[in-house]
């Protein structure tokens, strides 16, 4: 060691040593934290237990509502179906003691069961019961959990006494980015129940996804659906069509897919004007599908089969950021030696485009003589995309061309396909957005 | 008297036999069919039937031929300003190339040529070759944004259009090997471009030139992109992409059918061209193309 450095004595270098540890693992670390920008946690924030009797009993004939769980994060004591108990109830003097009772107000509950809501059973304070083992929180959630039928009143008539659990379903998302609203897909699944005869809760058929949204958005034949949302609390609980007035359901929730790319330009573009500009701020979204966005009272809703169609919505969103350097660097700045402003040949194009200087390269013109068009206006192939002033704020352009830099090829099936090929037109691209599921996982990856 | 005699029988005998004779029927491959000899009890319609190769309406392209080119166009999806596919390659006869002449002179733009200057490439000679050389040569005026002017790129690929017609024209092939000399164009070219695009626009021609006679698959293309390849440097680096891009169609002019290139769509060429470039020798191209530019 050279001897005009400063030495330090040997605990003290320990500490350095261990300085120097704690900071290269904070190093190398961040990057791991920082590759995971976003992330999504939910659960059942609220439950509704509901008990209505008809109006041929006045005295129970009222609606008792508790919200429980409320502002409990991820406490999601919920019963799974079948794991409560029915009592039938005795007579009204019991009614009122028992069956009324219908929650204890801290714990998971068993109604009606012979609990007194106050008061001492078995030497204890009932509003200090136990609550036992808790309940494993695995969905199916429910809303609808039971309906008794009670005969209660000596002349022989009765009342139906329906008991509801609803359940609201809370999302967090994690987001560095804030405000912004970043997609997230939802899966839900739903079943109808339905009471049998004997008094039991039994499922009945799938209800299809078309008759469930969430926050609006309707749900593709895949039971899935794509939603954006800023950092923070929200709820996504599912909504079901009228319809079907018990159901359980299941819930999923995943971001969907960040993509970042750097763009640059020709540095020509100075001399012409300035930058040719990108869409909307450099953001460009794949999830606004129209065939799989429809609000909550669309009448579609309650008409089965009305999405069939082979588009999905895609979880996919392209972020375009200026390089830091943002045009071209040598030997792509030429203008005529050769010219990567005005593309003429295909080595030309070929070299420019795989460039790894920047994943995007936007220049003023391709024009290959043996292509059957005057111009091109954009070229796709992986890893990266070029393309031509004439598109340079054209989200289906970037979009288009995007698909074919992750693999995909053109779809002629439809106009309104986002890699439909427009060749036969002329210049252009087709006016869709749709993407099928093949295509789906190149975006989504 | 003997004389006139004679010669008043001789012209009897030459009436009545051509009296006797003018009416033999003569054979007719439409009407043939009824003269079929009839087996008992087989109409003659019937025997139409059963003898498909004889139709009463002949397919044969000499059938079509009787329709013009621009109606059988007319029945096809036809863009002028862009090539045509191969539905219009098939309808497309050698005898059409008059009518073809004759549509793309009735065009006033540049750019509504281009569909036609395509399809005079499948069967087009010295007329074809002649029209779109005098197109080339008389242009006169400013092209004021070359990029976004549609008829200054067709100008240009006229010169490159002309090359698969080569084979059959020496107008087309004398004028490729001279018009892929850069000094043709500076005596030549009665044009002028932009300011940014002027100094460039000759040596544009050229490659044009090249890349043209390179389809073709005429030998005079090698020998000039063997040529140019040797320049130093500094000399062949503005021509390096045209010059790959020449070896590339020259490639393709050894295939079968070669002449379908230009009416294949774009992603069979993209095709093409992405499978040439994965070949050893588009490899190399590529290899000298990267050197000579200096791209790491």
């Amino acid at each position: 060691m050279p001897s005009h450095l400063p030495t330090f004595p040997p605990e003290l270098r320990r500490n350095l040593a261990t300085a120097w540890s704690l900071l290269f693992i904070f190093w190398a670390a961040f990057p791991l934290t920082a590759q995971v920008p976003r992330q999504v946690s939910y659960w059942a924030s609220r439950q509704y237990f509901d008990r209505q009797n008809t109006t041929s009993d006045p005295i129970a004939g009222v609606t008792d509502v508790n919200e429980i769980f409320d502002n409990n994060l991820y406490n999601i004591n919920f019963l799974p179906v079948g794991s409560y108990t029915v009592t039938t109830s005795r007579n009204a003097l019991w009614n009122r003691a028992y069956g009324l009772t219908l929650y204890t107000d801290r714990w998971w509950w068993t109604m009606p069961t012979g609990r007194m809501r106050s008061g001492w059973r078995n030497g204890q304070n009932a509003s200090l019961q136990d609550p036992g083992i808790m309940p494993p929180i695995d969905p199916p959630w429910g809303k609808a959990n039971t309906t008794k039928r009670v005969d209660f009143l000596p002349l022989g008539s009765f009342s139906i006494s329906r008991l509801v659990a609803e359940t609201q379903v809370r999302l967090r998302h994690v987001s560095v980015y804030g405000g912004q609203e970043r997609g997230i897909r939802v899966s839900v699944t739903a079943v109808e129940m339905q009471l049998s005869p004997t008094g039991v809760w039994e499922p009945g058929s799938p209800i299809p996804p078309g008759q469930i949204s969430v926050r609006g958005s309707a749900l593709d034949e895949n039971g899935q659906a794509i939603i954006t949302l800023p950092a923070g609390d929200h709820d996504v609980t599912p909504v079901v069509s009228q319809f079907y007035q018990y159901y359980t359901f299941t819930f999923d929730a995943a971001p969907t897919k960040d993509h970042h790319r750097v763009r640059s330009y020709h540095p020509y573009f100075l001399s012409m004007g300035g930058d040719p500009g990108a869409p909307y701020n450099g953001r460009i979204n794949l999830f606004s599908d129209a065939d799989a966005s429809v609000a909550d009272n669309d009448p579609r809703l309650i008409t089965r089969g009305w999405n069939v169609t082979d588009a999905v919505p895609v979880g996919a969103e392209l972020f375009i950021y200026n390089h830091a350097y943002p045009v071209f660097i040598p030997p792509f700045q030429s203008i005529s030696n050769p010219d990567y402003f005005d593309i003429k040949t295909p080595e030309d194009l070929s070299a420019l485009h795989n460039a790894s200087f920047s994943q995007i390269k936007q220049v003023n013109s391709i024009k290959l003589r043996r292509f059957n068009d005057l111009k091109m206006l954009g070229y796709g192939e992986p890893p990266y995309v070029t393309l031509t002033a004439e598109v340079a704020r054209n989200p289906i352009a970037w979009m288009h061309e995007f698909g074919h830099s992750l693999g995909l090829l053109h779809r002629d099936d439809s106009v309104n396909n986002l890699m439909f090929n427009a060749e036969k037109k002329g210049p252009m691209y087709a006016p869709g957005w749709e993407i099928n599921r093949s295509e789906r996982p190149a975006f989504e990856r | 008297m003997k004389r006139p005699f004679i010669f008043l029988l001789l012209v009897g005998m030459a009436v009545v036999g051509w009296f006797t004779f003018r009416h033999l029927p003569q054979p007719s491959p439409v009407d043939s069919v009824d003269h079929v000899p009839q087996e008992s009890g087989i109409t003659t319609e019937v025997s139409r039937v059963n003898e498909p190769q004889k139709p009463l309406v002949n397919p044969s392209p000499a059938t079509n031929a009787r329709i013009t080119l621009k109606e059988r166009l007319s029945k096809v999806d036809l863009n002028k300003i862009r090539y045509p596919g191969m539905a219009v390659a098939e309808l497309l006869r050698p005898e059409d190339e008059d009518e073809l002449v004759d549509l793309f002179h009735e065009e006033s733009l540049i750019r509504n040529r281009v569909a036609y200057m395509v399809m005079m490439t499948r069967h087009g000679g010295d007329k074809s070759a002649q029209a779109m050389i005098d197109m080339v040569k008389s242009q006169k005026g400013f092209f004021k944004d070359p990029p976004n002017d549609d008829d200054h790129e067709a100008l240009h690929r006229a010169v490159f259009l002309l090359g698969p017609i080569a084979v059959r024209s020496d107008i087309a092939r004398q004028f490729l090997k001279e018009a892929c000399d850069i000094e043709y164009w500076k005596l030549h070219r009665q044009y002028s471009v932009v300011e940014r695009v002027e100094p460039h626009e000759d040596r544009h021609l050229a490659t044009d030139a090249l890349t043209g006679l390179a389809l073709s698959g005429l030998p005079e293309a090698v020998e000039v992109i063997n040529a140019m390849k040797q320049w130093d440097r500094d000399r062949v680096n503005p021509w390096a992409g045209h010059l790959s891009e020449a070896a590339e169609l020259f490639d393709y002019s050894k295939e079968p059918d070669h002449w379908k290139y230009l009416f294949l769509t774009d992603d069979e060429k993209m095709k093409k061209m992405m499978n040439w470039r994965e070949s050893s020798g588009g490899k190399e191209w590529t290899v000298w193309y990267r050197k000579i530019r200096g791209i790491e």
